[in-house]
């Protein structure tokens, strides 16, 4: 028996009753998370920390069910993307400096899969690309959640000096993923990192 | 009065053998009206066909779909209209039926039983709570026992997590949510399955399969336990509700001992089984890999090298489960999976990639080139051919 | 699983959290008419009814009844044809593709989308609001929705959802126990849905409304008749 999505949106409600967290406006200047600054060019929305994947610092348009961009900065060398701590049941891919870019796909895939219970269902084109002034990689991929919407991700990231920085945007495959994909692509292309 | 002596027959033939067939409670082409309670959950089940239908999770292969209905109506033929089986993309052990007789089977079963007569076994198990209409049981036994909980539960709250809503969240709410209606379609209880057991291995008795075979699948669920690295796995709700599997497999032993005494076929069907699997078995090799579960997918793995699947891509992830691992020694036991791929005569394209990666960490540039290079010309169309090419410019 | 399983668990939920935001308003759209077709009708297709009825039993276990439910959907298909509540639109009904059609996926993934759509409405505009889209109600579902505008020759589409919970005779004695020792009435029975109205030249969300009660009746043609009108309530004309 999967996830439930509608279930779970209620459930969230249930716990919103008492202190709606807020779903602010990040200002369209630069925004620095961690060691990565960023220029954004379209109105973005902070998701409260008990709303994202990890608690990591995660953007959205249209909101949670339907669009987000997720940070993952300074993973260090044996880390993974997600703290498996209070969740005995899954264990996630590490992180090792000295990963090729086919393999930092596959953890950043393995921990979407293992999070989610989502099922992989397409491995898209995987290119090199300058990200933060560092030799980096960029991909694709498609993935099913258990409520079955099909969904799209898009990947960015660089390793500085051992340390891993990777940005992933997913949305709705049908026209979300298209819609925001430009702005936030080339955002992240040019983003900086320190 | 020839009517009796013959019923007296059957009795004492059954008696001779300890086994007491179990009659099905179901007449063939039953439909329930819609006044009733029973009408209710198939109504419910109908709606949720019908999505299943159109689900993105569900495997569409006419080929293999025909090869379960096959052996579903070798199991039960004057049921075999009642019965829809649909395959599903879910990395777990497990197969459900519904009252309506949408019968599901997820992929991570498909690739730990080990032929045709274990996956009859479990097909058999399934109908058997179609034919004792369990759900219809236990639907009404749990109506009885719920409580407030399901109120007091409600204040736990969760959290949404983007990209899809965590699973652990979702779990919770369902699972505080409309309980019971959940559980009469997913969990019965112990005797229920107990009994679906036994009706299982008679089904698999008539049909001529190896009846051995039914006690097999839980001595193999009971070592893959063993090997898991995560205990609870997430698709595990199977073991909360159901007798404990070596509970199980004593008494199917026990059940197989008393019918082996009857004169049968007893088929195995390995090959059928292997090929009929084989088609998907990439994809969901994949998807086990994707669990994280180290444990869980060497012991499926391993299992799989015994049967007579497709070696090269068993082979294939055997490797890339000891790269991704990438512990002492992991490196040098991946390159030897990866190079018994390739020597296969079908070999998997990607297994050239993999060895290509390993070679490069190693330091090997001419030999890790020489590998993408394989891996292109196998794979023109190679979506991560610019970054292939990246790496060939090293 | 199946998504009209998922929302079949989920009715108790949303009765006891929409009942706390009787504040807000309930419907928001972003048109104020209708565009009439080129013959000057205007049609809408009617979405495959989303409406489930159950007996809520004393234990709080909802009983799920298919004859009550044939019955309310054909009820609520006719309240729409009805000259009263129709008022001048034509209502065309809309048939899933079958397997093999060309537009299967597309459709499909269109239902899912517009199921995801609806949540982040009712999670964004009803409880937690998203601050960019504060003033503003702009979700869409795409222009894969012109496929089903080609396929219904409507302007627009029209999605329902109703669920619909009665209490049994043992269930409202509990009711009265247990407010009796914990102060707390479990919902005994109630009726809750939306509505969303689809643009299908854009398949921009032109409006979307939401309906959440203690009393209402989908088991018989009048009371239907009068759900369906509060949940087009507000509707563009």
């Amino acid at each position: 028996m999967g996830p439930i999505l509608r279930s779970g949106i209620i459930a969230l409600l249930l716990g919103l009753a008492a202190c709606a967290p807020q779903y602010a406006v990040v200002e369209n200047t630069q925004q620095q998370i961690g060691p990565l600054g960023v220029n954004p060019t379209q109105q973005w929305n902070e998701v409260p920390k008990t709303h994202s994947i990890g608690r990591k610092p995660t953007w959205t348009v249209n909101g949670v069910t339907l669009d987000s961009l997720t940070f993952f900065v300074d993973v260090k060398d044996g880390e993974a993307l997600l703290s498996s701590q209070g969740k005995e049941d899954k264990s996630y891919p590490t992180y090792a400096s000295d990963m090729l870019p086919h393999e930092l796909v596959e953890m950043v895939e393995k921990t979407f899969a293992v999070e989610l219970s989502a099922n992989i269902s397409e491995s898209g084109e995987l290119a090199p690309v300058t990200f933060g002034g560092q030799p980096g990689f960029e991909f694709e991929f498609r993935y099913i959640t258990p409520d079955e919407l099909k969904r799209r991700a898009y990947v960015i990231g660089a390793i500085k000096n051992e340390t891993l920085n990777v940005v992933v945007f997913q949305a709705a495959a049908l026209h979300y993923f298209d819609k925001i994909l430009p702005s936030a692509r080339s955002m992240l292309r040019g983003a900086s990192v320190e | 009065m020839r009517v009796l002596v013959s019923a007296l027959l059957i009795t004492c033939a059954i008696q001779a053998h300890g086994f007491e067939q179990l009659p099905s409670l179901v007449k063939p082409g039953f439909a329930p009206s819609t006044h009733e309670l029973e009408g209710g959950l198939w109504m419910v089940m109908a709606n949720a066909e019908e999505d299943l239908q159109r689900s993105p999770l569900l495997i569409d292969r006419p080929d293999l779909n025909r090869y379960l209905m096959d052996i579903v109506c070798r199991l039960v033929e004057s049921y075999c209209g009642d019965i829809r089986v649909y395959v599903i993309r879910t990395p777990h052990f497990n197969a459900t039926m519904a009252p309506n007789g949408m019968m599901q089977i997820w992929t991570g079963l498909l690739i730990r039983v080990r032929n045709e007569a274990q996956l009859a076994a479990i097909i058999g198990h399934e109908i058997g709570h179609y034919l004792r209409r369990h759900s219809l049981q236990r639907y009404e036994d749990l109506k009885m026992k719920a409580t407030f909980s399901t109120v007091i539960a409600l204040g736990l709250g969760g959290a949404v997590a983007a990209g899809g809503v965590s699973p652990d969240i979702a779990n919770l709410a369902s699972s505080v949510g409309n309980f019971a209606l959940l559980a009469s379609i997913f969990s019965y209880s112990r005797s229920h399955e107990s009994e679906a057991d036994k009706f299982g291995i008679q089904l698999l008795d008539t049909a001529g399969y190896d009846v051995d075979q039914a006690s097999l699948v839980w001595g193999q669920i009971l070592k893959e336990e063993d090997s898991a690295t995560q205990k609870k796995s997430s698709g595990s709700l199977f073991f909360s509700s159901h007798p404990s599997p070596s509970k199980r497999l004593e008494t199917l032993a026990s059940y197989a001992n008393d019918l082996t005494e009857h004169e049968q076929l007893h088929e195995q069907g390995a090959t059928d089984f292997a090929q009929a699997i084989n088609p998907l078995l990439f994809t969901v090799l994949e998807d086990q890999l994707n669990t994280g579960d180290f444990g869980r997918s060497r012991f499926v793995l391993e299992q799989l090298q015994s049967g007579e699947h497709d070696q090269s891509i068993v082979s294939f992830f055997l490797g890339e489960l000891y790269r991704s691992r990438n512990e002492e020694g992991d490196r040098d036991r991946a390159a030897a999976y990866f190079r018994q791929a390739i020597s296969s005569d079908s070999p998997t394209p990607q297994a050239y990639r993999a060895l290509g990666m390993i070679e490069l960490k190693n330091k090997n540039l001419d030999a890790a080139k020489a590998r993408f290079r394989e891996y292109l010309s196998l794979q023109p169309e190679a979506k991560d051919r610019k970054m292939i090419e990246f790496y060939l410019e090293y | 699983m199946s998504g009209k399983l998922s929302r079949l668990l989920s009715i108790g939920f949303i009765g006891v959290v929409l009942a706390g935001c009787a504040a807000q308003p309930t419907n928001f759209s972003s048109i104020k008419t209708l565009t009439p077709s080129v013959d000057k009708e205007k049609t809408i297709a009617l979405m495959p009814i989303d409406v489930q009825l159950s007996l809520l039993t004393a234990s709080g276990v909802e009983e799920p009844k298919a004859e009550w439910t044939k019955s309310a959907e054909q009820y609520m298909r006719s309240a729409l044809k009805d000259p009263t509540v129709a008022n001048g639109i034509n209502f065309v009904d809309y048939v899933q593709p079958e397997k093999g059609d060309a537009d299967f996926d597309a459709l499909n993934d269109l239902e899912k989308l517009h199921g995801a759509v609806g949540e982040a409405i009712l999670l964004h505009k009803y409880i937690v609001p998203l601050q960019s889209k504060k003033d503003k109600f702009d979700w869409s579902l795409g222009t894969t929705a012109q496929k089903l505008k080609a396929r219904t020759d409507a302007n627009y589409a029209l999605f329902l959802y109703a669920r619909d919970s009665y209490s049994s005779a043992g269930r409202v004695a509990v009711q009265v126990i247990a407010a009796a020792l914990t102060g707390y009435m479990p919902a005994g029975g109630s009726q809750v849905g939306f509505a969303s109205l689809v643009d299908l030249t854009n398949g921009d969300i032109v409006w979307f409304n939401h309906l959440n009660r203690a009393g209402g009746d989908l088991r018989t043609a009048e009371p239907a008749k009068k759900s369906v009108e509060m949940l087009l309530t507000g509707m563009p004309r």
